[in-house]
């Protein structure tokens, strides 16, 4: 068995390629560990090429891949996943999860080191990964499950407990060597303690490939299922931890998002103290005879709320409780304390729905098994339980009441994913859920099953959706598939990007797989393959790096493995192919007026793939304006929506707002200076003691900015002479912009294109449409290319 | 410097600047650009609209950035490369929790050889890096702003004293 082993989550680059034998020993056949910080992106695949090509092997003789998962950089360590991922998912192989600190350890002991030691990995913000081992001949054997601590608090607990000679190592000792030193010196110890050299403090290609050997003979691999693996962060994303500390206290309300939400479909969010009376009932009514279990009383919830390694899920819809789940993390161990559901709403998936959230947060704590008890007679519970891979393990005699034996049942963490409703749904609008997003596919398929080359996929993480999409030669699109975050955000209040980033790094493998699938049904072929595939377009730009680096790092593996082309694209060049899937006879030259949160600029299309950037912002874009101004006025997020509702009915000649730029004689815009307008408005009538007119407001800063922003896009129209308009981005949704520019435009005889309401949102549909055209001018990259936070459509690439 | 008094020193640390408009704003950043060494972190705080990204672009010029500075709100952090030095244009006003800070490189940027200006830099204290200048911008009217810079460390009080000598020798309106 050939294994491919890779990490990327600490500043160091390791990668190994072995052969495994059936009694788990290994011979390596190649490495390569280097220092890469910040550049795992580039150098990643094509150091995986030329190890590959040094041993003369092509990537289809790999029979398994290994991962590193941390902890360690977020971003890192998604970004070494995020490629293992597409590179198993196109060879069809399993894909495993190592630790990174369990690699450490392991070439701690091909050292020839034997004896206590640890490995501590830096965590950013002052604070470290810390894991314990004791090395006897067979190798090291963990002492520990992954934490994250403050490096005082760690080396004090390391010293006190030391009784003989420690060695420690790790990343983390650069900054915080001193620091163990210090508390060692502390106890009197300083002579039990070495602190390791260069070499040890690194992962190597090697330590993984041991590591991965050693828990493939302990039987202690995960299912190898590549879209289930998931970085090990060791703690909730800050948002979710905020989110729980804050939900413990009454005080607080609930975000007002999710219960608008909430109505005609069910939710899935965290317990909040003010859900206690409501579970309570739920508790009572599903435990009514009293047969299966106790129910929690309302103390007793109450006394769950705010403990660190409990996790409590609620599913709620119209704003009414309907079920709960409730975990508790001991050791590495999720021990599922409750699980109840209203009898009127069983047998609809939810306990299955609230099981994995909690299984789910329980991994971002650090949690490697589930365990749970089941009557033994409830054998729709534990069919349920297996589907999630869980065994039986045991029986406890006469644990629930009336001496019913109860039923344990353990499995590994991450659970298996649910892949029997993804198959069964039709193509066309399917509904199904990944990684807890709902994914469906916009196409409205008509039948056109003659495959017409080249056939690409593409695939979009740049903000908060995870989208994939597949076109074919004649540029119909076969799948526009999108799982939409918005349900984790909506409860923030925003995007929040470190939750983009992990949703993406989840969602990734089964939105491109039903993308895959669907299409290949529209083709009438649903064996279509990755291999059919000519080409993957991805988005490289603009957008949050830390978001973008998901999808790309995916595309290149899957590109890699499966000999495909690979296509950058530019969001923002999408929004302008977005008009032809409206439009279809549309041609340049024309005119695009790009509107969204971190753009406002006016484009002139002279060709498909061809533009002029005839003027941008020189401060804030649009997005941003209407989001800040919404801010003062405590309005809330996103700003757009809020007042353009409000604006409907306010008086936009209210106020006199500065019109920046009007007549500037360029197409340049400035959003500062009315920014900073309203602002100052908004203080000055509060320090006048006077009331706002929300709506008066609201209607005169629109006014202002839709004023400057129709008078430049005429003037582009004049200027260049073209006959063809579009908008694009985010604020293209706003009502009162499209209905000024469409009157505006038509009165000089110039045909506008306005993305459908739906559309204005992110998609892979247009970045799709680019990568067609990218592809017929023969615009491909190669896998050291890197993810941009801005970049400028006027220069080629 | 090495022969300063540690109560000198201490008045030194802080400077305040009247300023009356835009175009004085970015020349007080400019006059910072300029004196930025590796390693320079600006912190910059004040309300919506105060005039950080005006600075900045100031801070910009300074160092020979050539390509337009915009307000980095959306990206969160914005590099420049056409200067002199590196140049990271930070804005946190988006970030709510630390961890996200990791999402945009923060903590290997504000450690590399380039020059940092982190808008809303205060959101989270207890992150800034031990060597930095923290400049809080106060509306004092429609276009009038008081600046009130303060180093931190050693590195960055040298190069207030730098920019205040500069400045000294201007008749800007500026008074330190
Ligand atoms: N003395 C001044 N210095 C700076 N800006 C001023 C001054 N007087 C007026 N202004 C105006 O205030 C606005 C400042 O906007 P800017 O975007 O720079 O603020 P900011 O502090 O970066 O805001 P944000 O919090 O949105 O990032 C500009 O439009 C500028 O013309
Ligand atoms: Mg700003």
């Amino acid at each position: 068995m050939i294994i491919l082993a890779l990490d990327t989550s600490t500043e160091q680059l390791a990668l190994a390629l072995a052969r495994v034998h059936d009694d788990g020993g290994y011979e390596l056949l190649a490495t390569h560990d280097e220092p890469a910080p910040r550049r795992a992106n580039t150098q990643l695949v094509p150091n995986i090429d030329t190890l590959m090509a040094s041993c003369g092997l092509t990537a289809s003789a790999l029979d398994r891949v290994a991962c590193g998962r941390g902890p360690g950089s977020f971003t890192g360590v998604r970004i070494g996943i995020a490629t293992a991922k597409g590179i198993a998912t196109g060879l069809h192989v399993p894909l495993h999860g190592i630790s990174t600190l369990d690699a450490i350890a392991w070439r701690v002991h091909a050292s020839g080191y034997r004896g206590d030691f640890g490995v501590v990995d830096d965590a950013m913000r002052g604070e470290v990964y810390p894991v314990r081992y004791s090395s006897a001949e067979k190798g090291p054997v963990r002492q520990t499950v992954d934490s994250v601590a403050k490096p005082d608090v760690i080396s004090r607990m390391w010293a006190e407990d030391a009784t003989g000679p420690m060695l420690v190592c790790g990343d983390g000792l650069k900054k915080y060597g001193a620091v163990f030193a210090a508390a060692f010196e502390a106890c009197g110890k300083a002579d039990l303690l070495t602190l390791a050299e260069d070499d040890l403090n690194h992962v190597s290609g090697e330590g993984l490939v041991a590591a991965f050997c050693d828990a493939s003979k302990k039987n202690m691999l995960d299912s190898g299922d590549a879209g289930a693996l998931l970085p090990l962060y060791t703690r909730l994303s800050d948002a979710e931890e905020n989110e729980r500390k804050r939900s413990a206290s009454e005080s607080v309300p609930k975000s007002g998002v999710a219960d608008e939400r909430a109505i005609g479909g069910l939710i899935l969010r965290p317990l909040s103290r003010r859900d206690v009376p409501s579970v309570a009932a739920v508790e009572r009514a599903a435990f009514i005879d009293g047969a299966s279990g106790d129910a929690w009383s309302e103390g007793m919830l109450e006394d769950e709320l705010g403990r660190e390694d409990r996790i409590w899920w609620v599913a709620s819809e119209g704003g009414e409780i309907v079920a709960c789940c409730g975990g508790w993390v001991v050791d590495g161990t999720v021990h599922i304390l409750d699980v109840a559901v209203v009898p009127e709403r069983r047998n609809e998936g939810i306990a299955e729905r609230l099981v994995r959230r909690v299984a789910h947060d329980a991994l971002d704590l650090g949690a490697t098994r589930i365990t749970l008890e089941v009557r033994v007679d409830n054998k729709a519970a534990q069919a349920l339980y297996s589907k999630l891979g869980l065994e039986e393990e045991g029986i406890r005699p006469h644990y629930y009441p009336g001496g019913i034996d109860a039923c344990i049942m353990s499995g590994d963490l991450p659970l298996a994913r649910s892949t029997g409703a993804r198959r069964a749904g039709a193509a066309g609008g399917t509904r199904a859920a990944v990684a807890g997003m709902e994914v469906r596919d916009s196409v409205v398929h008509v039948d056109t099953s003659s495959e017409v080359h080249p056939l690409i996929l593409a695939i979009e993480t740049s903000c908060d959706e995870t989208a994939a999409a597949l076109i074919d030669g004649a540029g119909n699109l076969h799948s526009d598939v999108l799982a939409s975050q918005i349900d984790f955000h909506a409860r923030f209040g925003g995007v929040v990007p470190e939750i983009a980033s992990r949703k993406h790094t989840e969602a990734i493998v089964g939105v491109v797989e039903e993308a895959l699938l669907v299409a290949g049904r529209d083709l009438g072929n649903p064996q279509l393959d990755f291999r059919d595939l000519d080409a993957i377009a991805v988005t490289t730009r603009p957008g949050l790096v830390g978001a973008l680096v998901v999808g790309l790092a995916f595309a290149k593996g899957l590109a890699w493995v499966c000999d495909l082309l690979l296509i950058e694209v530019d969001h923002l060049e999408g929004h302008i192919y977005a008009s032809r899937l409206i439009t279809p006879d549309i041609e340049p030259p024309m005119i695009a007026l790009l509107v969204s949160g971190g753009h406002t600029m006016l484009v002139h299309a002279k060709a498909w793939g061809e533009y002029e950037i005839l003027g941008e912002t020189l401060d804030d874009a649009v997005g941003e304006a209407f989001d800040k101004v919404a801010k003062a006025l405590g309005l809330g997020y996103p700003g757009g929506p809020i007042l353009s509702k409000l604006a409907k009915d306010g008086n936009p000649r209210a106020i006199d707002f500065p019109r920046a730029m009007l007549h500037s004689g360029d197409l340049k815009f400035s959003l500062s200076g009315l920014k900073t307008a309203v602002i100052t408005y908004i203080r000055a009538e509060e320090e006048a003691g006077r009331a706002l007119d929300l709506r008066d407001l609201a209607a005169s800063f629109q006014q202002a900015v839709i004023d400057v922003q129709v008078a430049k896009a005429l003037t582009a129209v004049k200027q260049t002479g073209a006959s063809e308009f579009c908008l694009g981005g985010g604020v293209a949704a706003n009502p009162a912009l499209r209905d000024a520019l469409r009157l505006k435009m038509e009165k000089q005889g110039v045909r506008v294109t306005l993305p459908s309401l739906s559309a204005c949102t992110d998609n892979a549909g247009m970045i799709a449409a680019v990568g067609l055209a990218r592809y017929d001018a023969g615009r491909f990259s190669s896998f050291d290319c890197d993810a941009l936070a801005h970049g400028s459509i006027d220069v080629a690439y | 410097m090495s022969r300063m008094t540690e109560s000198v020193r201490k008045v030194l640390s802080t400077m305040k600047f009247d300023i009356s408009s835009p175009e004085e704003t970015a020349a007080l950043g400019q006059v910072f650009g300029a004196a930025s060494v590796p390693g320079t972190c600006l912190v910059l705080c004040g309300d919506l609209g105060a005039g950080k990204t005006n600075f900045a672009k100031g801070v910009a010029a300074g160092l020979g950035v050539t390509e337009a500075v915009v307000s980095p709100t959306f990206n969160i952090v914005q590099e420049y490369r056409s200067g002199r030095l590196p140049f990271y244009h930070f804005d946190l006003y988006r970030l709510n929790f630390e961890d996200e800070l990791e999402q945009i490189d923060y903590y290997a940027i504000i450690e590399d050889e380039g020059v940092s200006l982190i808008e809303w830099g205060d959101k989270f204290p207890a992150l800034l890096p031990v060597d930095y200048l923290l400049v809080t911008i106060i509306i004092t009217g429609s276009a009038a702003r008081t600046f009130e810079i303060e180093a931190h460390g050693e590195r960055s009080l040298h190069l207030l004293m730098e920019c205040a000598a500069a400045l000294g020798g201007q008749s800007s309106g500026v008074d330190a």
